[in-house]
């Protein structure tokens, strides 16, 4: 007669129940599953935000009041618009304490392009004062963006570098793009603002809508703060020396953000946290019985000279096999439905979101599947000692019943 | 040619997610050239001459319609499978197309840039679903072909 061993052993026992393992397996994969998918959007979303406003590179940035939301919607989603503020704004600005320079932008919701066929966020920049995308251009570019040349989001990728791209009738030249941060960062072409007035007045003869800007005119104004300043503080001094302007931080688009997240986030937790409640016990009480089951099976174990510990461990064994694999199929699970419907997750919720790096992905695969196999050991616990303690003789009787 | 009874329902699967591939992209999930409430003439891309063209993701649902109906011949081809190698082979195609259904709009055609598209949103994550179910079935079908010729 072949020799079993230890692996062959669990595997026919697991084998023999196939429908009560297959539904303990599922319960622990439900759990898993919505665990991660909650821990990997709350991650996700943090990291873009994160990620969109290091791009911005500024501290604060400054709107007019009554586009705020259409500010936030630029960042968070991309979603395109075009208002306009007047200069004077940023010389109040300059003089609120703690802030260290100010650099003016302005928003261009353009026209279908032959890129996108959908309204695409146009930011440009004033290229004497700028210090948000001039740093990246000296960077990666190695020199000043020049006439006529743009920097593409991450997402605009209908045409490459040193290609022509045509906003407003008005013929660009791609000189790079930027890197992913999947906030509407990735929707935006960056362009200097000379360019942006000569399109705009070139507007008028060649574009099917012209765009009604004048010189002198911005969207917004990205703040510097000085080392050690206060950034509550600073927005606050900012909006009694200009009140008809908003502030916008990193921490406002966080909050706004975690507002729109809480409820899926919450739904997944609560899902989790439902099962795990629900079905530990009944995992538990279905382990006991089946013990109860098994009582011949181990008793002939203990008679043909099996040990106590053998019997625990074996049943043990059994539960810890179905959680992690429960755990693996759970992990999977939720990395496919993030990736498959990133897009539509991000949409409908009006979220930003960009993978956390591999190692924080990992962290909380880890400290997840740790606490699920730590679940699957709980409720196996009480029935292994049941059967490790049970008497050998009175077990084979028992189980003849 | 023997018609296999044991084979109808696996073949009527197999033609049904076919359908599903080929019509999907063009109705409940459509594609951003597709008439909608939000886009009532669809997204074209217009070229500098004034050209309307099929943006990327019309491409792949173009495609996807060859994809659906090889893959409903296959589930037809199915119907007539009586020997365990011609099942083990179509239930093969089926999981090729189910990988093809998904290189579509993953790496060959492609959808369009912007995340906020249809098909991005809608489309590419229900061609994801279709192939990888296509993937499990033919996986399936292999692995079972011995029940399914008892």
């Amino acid at each position: 007669m072949a020799k079993l061993s230890y692996g062959q052993f669990l595997w026919r026992n697991l084998k023999r129940r196939s429908f009560r393992n297959v539904a303990t397996v599922l319960t622990f994969a439900v759990v898993v599953c919505s665990v991660l998918i909650a821990s990997f959007l709350t991650e996700g979303t943090s990291n873009s935000t994160r990620a969109g406003m290091t791009r911005l590179g500024a501290d604060l940035l400054v709107v007019p009041q009554e586009y705020a939301s259409n500010a936030d919607a630029i960042i968070i989603t991309g979603k395109p618009s075009t208002f306009f503020m007047n200069t004077t704004e940023m010389t109040k600005l300059q003089a609120v304490p703690g802030v260290q320079r100010v650099a003016p932008q302005t928003f261009i919701a353009t026209l279908s392009a032959s890129c996108c066929a959908l309204p695409t966020q146009l930011i440009a920049f004033n290229s004497t004062m700028d210090f948000t995308v001039t740093p990246w251009l000296d960077q990666e570019l190695g020199r000043p963006l020049e006439k006529d040349e743009v920097i593409l989001g991450y997402q605009i990728k209908g045409t490459d570098v040193g290609q022509p791209i045509i906003f407003y009738g008005h013929q660009f030249k791609v000189a790079g793009i930027l890197q992913p941060t999947g906030t509407g960062v990735d929707q935006s072409v960056f362009v200097r603002d000379s360019d942006a007035i000569v399109m705009a007045r070139e507007s008028v003869k060649v574009a099917w809508q012209p765009i009604e800007m004048n010189p002198g005119q911005i969207s917004a104004i990205l703040v510097q703060l000085e080392p050690g300043a206060d950034v509550q503080q600073v927005s606050a001094d900012i909006a009694a020396a200009a009140p008809e302007v908003s502030v916008i931080t990193s921490n406002h688009l966080a909050r706004k953000i975690d507002a729109q997240l809480a409820s899926t986030v919450g739904a997944l937790y609560l899902t989790a946290g439902a099962v795990t409640l629900i079905s530990l016990p009944l995992i538990a009480t279905v382990s006991t019985l089946v013990v109860n089951e098994r009582r011949r099976e181990i008793g002939l174990y203990r008679m043909m000279g099996a040990k106590k510990g053998f019997v625990f461990n074996a049943l043990l064994a059994e539960a810890l096999i179905l959680a992690m694999v429960g755990a693996l199929i759970g992990l999977v699970s939720a990395a496919a439905i993030v990736i498959i419907f990133n897009n539509t997750i991000t949409v409908s919720l009006g979220i930003p979101f960009l993978w956390p790096g591999l190692d924080a992905v990992l962290l909380q695969t880890w400290w997840v599947m740790l606490l699920t196999v730590l679940l699957g050991a709980l409720s196996a616990l009480y029935p292994a000692m049941m059967a490790a303690r049970s008497d050998p003789y009175e077990s084979i009787r028992a189980g003849q019943k | 040619m023997e018609f296999s009874k044991k084979m109808v329902i696996p073949a009527i699967v197999l033609m049904l997610l076919g359908v599903l591939v080929a019509v999907g992209p063009w109705t409940f999930a459509p594609v951003c050239e597709v008439h909608t409430a939000e886009n009532p003439n669809g997204l074209w891309v217009i070229t500098a001459a004034n050209k309307t063209l099929p943006m990327p993701c019309g491409y792949t649902a173009r495609a996807e319609i060859g994809i659906g109906a090889a893959t409903v011949i296959v589930g037809g081809m199915m119907l007539f499978a009586t020997a365990i190698g011609s099942i083990i082979s179509l239930a093969a195609v089926g999981a090729m197309m189910g990988g093809a259904t998904i290189a579509l709009p993953a790496a060959l055609t492609k959808t369009c840039a912007l995340s906020s598209h249809t098909c991005n949103t809608l489309t590419a994550p229900f061609l994801w679903v279709m192939g990888i179910v296509l993937i499990l079935f033919g996986a399936a079908l292999i692995v079972y072909r011995k029940k399914l010729m008892k």
